[in-house]
């Protein structure tokens, strides 16, 4: 756990730098820098991204031949 | 003698994927996933195979993950006015301009009764063609939704997905084709910006 203040930062890996840009009340603003190949996402989008992932990948096969056999308009 | 722009002439890859039996795929049907997709971060390559009895359910399939593969659909066939915008980093992650143009595709996913089908609006799985490149774009906006009914809406006439496909590998395949890239400039299927 650490401390910041208003423009301090963290690095992560050599590569990902968190800094907080400013502080208002109860809600921080943070900036994130890094890599094309890392994603950054505010948590519970992700976590939302991911369950439907994780849904939809559960019987594809079936899901595919289920739609297939839905009548076609 | 001008080399082509592509340097990619690997061998292509046999896979056998069910329903479709074993499948050739090329070096260009082949689209790198850098950061993979949430929850599934080790997965780095996917095809997308279009089979004619299908459609317009495409199959995604993973190349390093065995049995990893996804439904997924073109959005504007469900829904001819989704107009994501694609943030900044999303789209510099793919390479993405005015120039070049994304190509869009939707994760459905089907509970029990199938009619109940859901897509994934609010995080299109995006590919850069010329690039080979894709990355599942999660949309800063609050628009669109992760599980929108699918069939709220009606497909489109099925010939029209089909047209101006670009790169339409194994044609002596016949029903079934591989979504493929490009190596010159790609032809724009949508704009997004």
């Amino acid at each position: 756990m650490l401390t910041r203040k208003r423009n301090q930062s963290i690095i992560i890996a050599d590569e990902i730098e968190i800094t907080v840009l400013d502080i208002r009340g109860d809600q921080v603003r943070l900036g994130v820098k890094a890599p094309r190949t890392v994603s950054v996402h505010r948590r519970e989008v992700y976590d939302e991204i991911q369950e439907a992932n994780r849904e939809a990948s559960a019987s594809p096969r079936a899901a595919l031949e289920a739609l297939k056999a839905l009548p076609k308009r | 003698m001008a080399q082509p722009a592509s340097k990619m002439h690997g061998p292509p890859i046999t896979i056998q994927v069910e329903p479709f039996g074993e499948i050739e795929v090329p070096e260009q049907a082949i689209f790198n996933f850098p950061a993979g997709l949430p929850g599934f971060p080790s997965a780095h390559r996917f095809a997308f195979v279009r089979h004619q009895e299908y459609l317009p359910f495409i199959w995604m399939v993973a190349l390093d993950e065995p049995d990893l593969a996804f439904v997924v659909v073109e959005p504007a066939a469900f829904f001819p006015k989704y107009k994501p915008r694609l943030s900044p980093e999303d789209a510099d992650a793919l390479g993405l301009s005015s120039h070049v143009r994304a190509v869009l595709y939707c994760i459905v996913t089907v509970p029990r009764d199938p009619r109940e089908a859901t897509v994934n609006l609010r995080a299109p799985v995006t590919l850069n063609l010329s690039r080979h490149l894709g990355r599942q774009a999660i949309l800063a906006s609050q628009d669109y939704q992760t599980r929108e009914p699918l069939f709220g809406a009606r497909p489109q006439d099925d010939s029209k997905t089909d047209a101006g496909r670009p790169g339409a590998e194994n044609a002596s395949q016949g029903r079934r084709e591989l979504v493929a890239g490009a190596d010159a400039e790609t032809q724009p299927e949508h704009h997004h910006r």
